[in-house]
């Protein structure tokens, strides 16, 4: 086993323009990460089920683009610092054999980013018997099969490497990616006389999220409460409510709880205003009157609001320790928010 | 970006000192390196084997029991529970993955033992032979778990790297009984003491070691060797405990004349079974009746076929199994007046906190000898002789001995005794599937034919990734 060592080259131009009001820096990178150190999933035969590993070849590529701004400079002061960036990365060579990395429901494969998500597509559900009938169905003839308002999986291979009519392990393929096309963040800063105004907002798009949290919030066992998103479920031939929500099963059956598919895929996208501080600094006389250098009174509030689609508590997910399974939802923890009403007081 | 950056400088570190500054041996644990070099290394490592034993089969009952038909989960679905019981579970069932994940380990803690000891002055290691003996016997109970819950297996006998693991193939179930299981049984027993003193009994012994291969002839239909070896067991010196309920007395000696092998559990200790509270049935009354504390999962109760196989006489079954009970006043009160009205009573015994039983798992106990030494002689035309033993057994639980029979009689007695012996000690799943009764008994409850074995779980299959190498069982494709 060797260190893991990284090449990088970094180019950048900073610039400004209009006296200075307007500077952007540009930032790429190109790094090749050799003999990949990851704690990887090895054959239980050795009496060992994880171990340090020299894996593989990653390369990174990533554009930074930062830009700030005076906008206004009178009476009133605005000023904007803005940021996006875009980052790609790769594996290109994976052990001796370049077999892909399998971890929980992430795999690691050549020519794909770290950690792509891995399992069965989906396409809606079994509306009734007749498209039971039509396949593809989960473990034919076994107790467990697919039932008319089970789960449709999509017949990506087989055994020989071709459809079969039958899901299986070999039907599971990369159903998301973790990766956004871009994270950016925003922070607008205004003064008005003694007025301050300070606005941050960050967030990425286009990334992807396992939510194995749905396992436990949407698992249709029709025992617990679910989220709503499970209340037009499947309920008959009549009545087969969305045509995409599977039907309320207590004992499993159809493998729609048993695997992670495509169904506990969401859109990650969000924005998030991150912090809101408004300020008010009272008049250095009327402080020093009182017997005070400085008074200060402010209002901050910590994520106000978030825009997103997800259904879980936090889109920002990507704080697993397990540098091969990003994206991961496992109920993480809420963001507080927080509203702080202050006073600073100089003396 | 932040970690490389630190990992760039570790390295630019590394290189501008000598390597003793860094390549420290850690204070906490112990590394491999150091260790396997004293007689107390290798006893310690000895213990650690067993250690993974003990975690595995607090597990076992359901491969031998929930599978087998005679037990059903009765808890609120507890969904694993319950696809073990119908046949519905997959290749990535818990149970399978931990199994696998736990023979393995043992197999190379025991590995490990085996190849350092012959590295070792053997003046230096006194207790050498037993260490030697008592490894080979767990590594023996593991293989021969795993080739009968998952078929062929990868045999492995030494010491592995990674790069190598990724090459094995699963091997042919015939050649580890022939090349494992039944070399290390009879060095075991020639290693072996025939019993042990004080904190070391309940580690492995001649006898233990002798009634297992036993079994394994027996599984592997050689009736005349298995006859052969459970005839060496018979004077042994065992003998029947007078009373069945004394077996499962767990606040006397559980070391009784009847013992031969059990899987330890102490509690209070952190060393506890789980079985008591799995098996209670949820019913408080019950629970404070026989003094169990904590969890009441009802993970096997009997079910009615089995309830009903018990002959009215056989005192067996007010031990095995219940329907409720009899209060200090002398009062009977049944568990329920509907749905599920029987539970599993074998394994009451006073705990004080959730899973920390004292109860532990018989691997092997007298009585399994004595009609596995009938069956043998049975098959191999020996009837009347059978029907001794047979009887033996028979005697004790109060119902008739059997004067007479052919040999296909006596053959299913021997079967039917074996069930109501053995209720929920991990055997019915094993005899069904050897005896080849497995699915004209369960296919009513699910089974196909491909399901004597278990499905190999899927993450060993994609690490391996080479399906002409090592391929899933058929059926579970």
């Amino acid at each position: 086993m060797t260190w893991e060592t990284q090449q990088q080259v970094n180019v950048g131009v900073d610039a400004s323009f209009f006296k200075r009001r307007l500077s952007l820096t540009v930032d790429h990178f190109r790094s090749k990460n050799v003999d990949l150190l990851l704690n990887v999933n090895v054959p239980d035969i050795t009496g060992f089920s994880r171990s340090l590993r020299n894996v593989g070849e990653v390369r990174n590529t990533g554009w930074e683009f930062t830009l700030s701004s005076l906008n206004l400079a009178k009476t009133i002061e605005w000023t904007t610092d803005f940021n996006v960036s875009f980052y790609k990365n790769k594996v290109v060579r994976l052990g001796p054999e370049g077999d892909p990395i399998y971890s929980g429901d992430n795999v690691t494969m050549v020519g794909q980013p770290i950690g792509m998500f891995y399992g069965w597509l989906t396409d809606g559900i079994f509306l009734n018997q007749a498209e039971i009938d039509k396949g593809p169905v989960y473990n034919a003839g076994a107790a467990d099969r697919s039932r008319p308002g089970d789960t449709r999986f999509v017949d990506v291979s087989g055994a020989n490497g071709v459809p079969d009519g039958k899901i299986d392990s070999s039907d599971k393929t990369v159903m998301g990616s973790p990766y956004p096309d871009f994270y950016y963040g925003m922070t607008n800063r205004f003064s008005y006389r003694n007025l301050g105004l300070t606005i941050t907002l960050q967030g990425s798009q286009g990334n992807e999220i396992l939510s194995e949290a749905r396992h436990y919030t949407a698992n249709t066992r029709g025992r617990y409460r679910s989220l709503a998103m499970m209340n037009n479920y499947w309920k008959s031939d009549q009545d087969p409510g969305d045509d995409k929500t599977p039907r309320s099963n207590d004992a499993p059956t159809g493998n729609v709880r048993g695997q992670y598919s495509q169904r506990f895929i969401d859109d990650g996208s969000y924005l998030r205003i991150s912090n809101v501080t408004l300020s008010y600094l009272i008049a250095d006389k009327f402080a020093q009157k009182i017997g005070l250098n400085s008074v200060r009174v402010y209002t901050t509030a910590t994520n106000p609001f978030i825009f997103t689609k997800y259904t879980g508590f936090n889109p920002d997910v990507s704080n697993s320790s397990d540098p091969l399974r990003p994206g991961v939802d496992q109920n993480d923890y809420p963001l507080p928010k927080s509203l702080v009403v202050g006073l600073n007081i100089g003396f | 970006m932040k970690k490389t950056t630190l990992f760039t400088l570790l390295v630019l570190l590394a290189t501008s000192c000598k390597r003793e500054f860094i390549e420290l041996n850690p204070l906490s644990t112990v590394s491999t390196d150091v260790l396997y070099k004293t007689d107390k290394d290798f006893q310690d490592a000895v213990v650690g084997s067993y250690n993974v034993l003990q975690d595995q089969y607090r597990d076992f009952w359901q491969f031998g029991d929930l599978r087998g038909g005679d037990a059903r989960n009765e808890s609120a679905p507890q969904a694993p529970f319950t696809r073990m019981d119908n046949f519905t579970l997959d290749y990535n069932e818990v149970v399978l993955i931990a199994s696998w994940q736990k023979y393995y380990r043992l197999i190379t803690r025991v590995n490990t033992i085996l190849a350092r000891i012959e590295s070792v002055d053997a003046a230096v290691i006194p207790g050498k032979n037993r260490h030697v003996g008592e490894a080979r016997f767990l590594r023996a109970v593991a293989y021969f778990d795993l080739v009968r819950i998952y078929g062929d297996v990868p045999m492995i006998t030494k010491l592995i790297t990674t790069e190598e693991a990724y090459k094995l193939s699963r091997d042919r179930v015939d050649k580890i009984y022939d090349e494992v299981i039944i070399k290390d049984l009879p060095d075991a027993k020639s290693k072996l003491p025939a019993t042990y003193s004080g904190a070391d009994v309940g580690r492995a012994t001649k006898g233990a070691a002798k009634a297992l291969l036993g079994r394994v002839y027996l599984t592997r239909k050689d009736f005349v060797k298995a006859e052969a070896k459970l005839a060496e067991v018979i004077p042994m010196g065992y003998s029947l405990l007078k009373n069945y309920n004394e077996l499962f007395d767990y606040t006397k000696n559980e070391h009784h004349s009847e013992y031969i092998f059990d899987v330890e559990y102490e509690e209070g200790i952190g060393e506890g079974s789980n079985f008591t509270n799995l098996f209670i049935p949820n019913a408080t009354f019950i629970s404070d009746f026989y003094g169990v504390k904590g969890d009441r999962v009802e993970t096997a109760s009997p079910t009615e076929g089995l309830f009903d196989a018990y002959p009215a006489a056989d005192l067996r079954k007010e031990i095995s199994v219940a329907r409720g009970i009899t209060d200090k006043t002398g009062k009977y009160i049944p568990l329920r007046t509907s749905g599920v009205q029987w539970f599993t009573k074998k394994y009451m015994t006073p705990v004080a906190s959730t899973n920390d039983s004292r109860a532990n798992w018989k691997i092997i106990r007298y009585a399994d000898v004595l009609l596995m030494y009938a069956e043998s002689l049975n098959e191999n035309g020996k009837t009347t002789e059978a029907l001794t033993y047979l009887n033996q057994v028979r005697n004790r639980e109060g119902v008739p001995a059997f004067a007479t029979g052919t040999k296909e009689e006596t053959r299913e007695r021997i079967y039917t005794e074996r069930r109501l012996e053995f209720y929920l000690e991990g055997h019915r799943w094993f005899d069904l599937v050897r005896t080849g009764r497995a699915y004209e008994t369960l296919k009513a409850a699910g089974m196909r034919p491909h399901m004597t074995l278990f499905p190999v779980p899927l993450t060993q299959i994609e690490l391996i990734n080479d399906r002409a190498i090592f391929p899933q069982n058929p059926g579970y494709e």
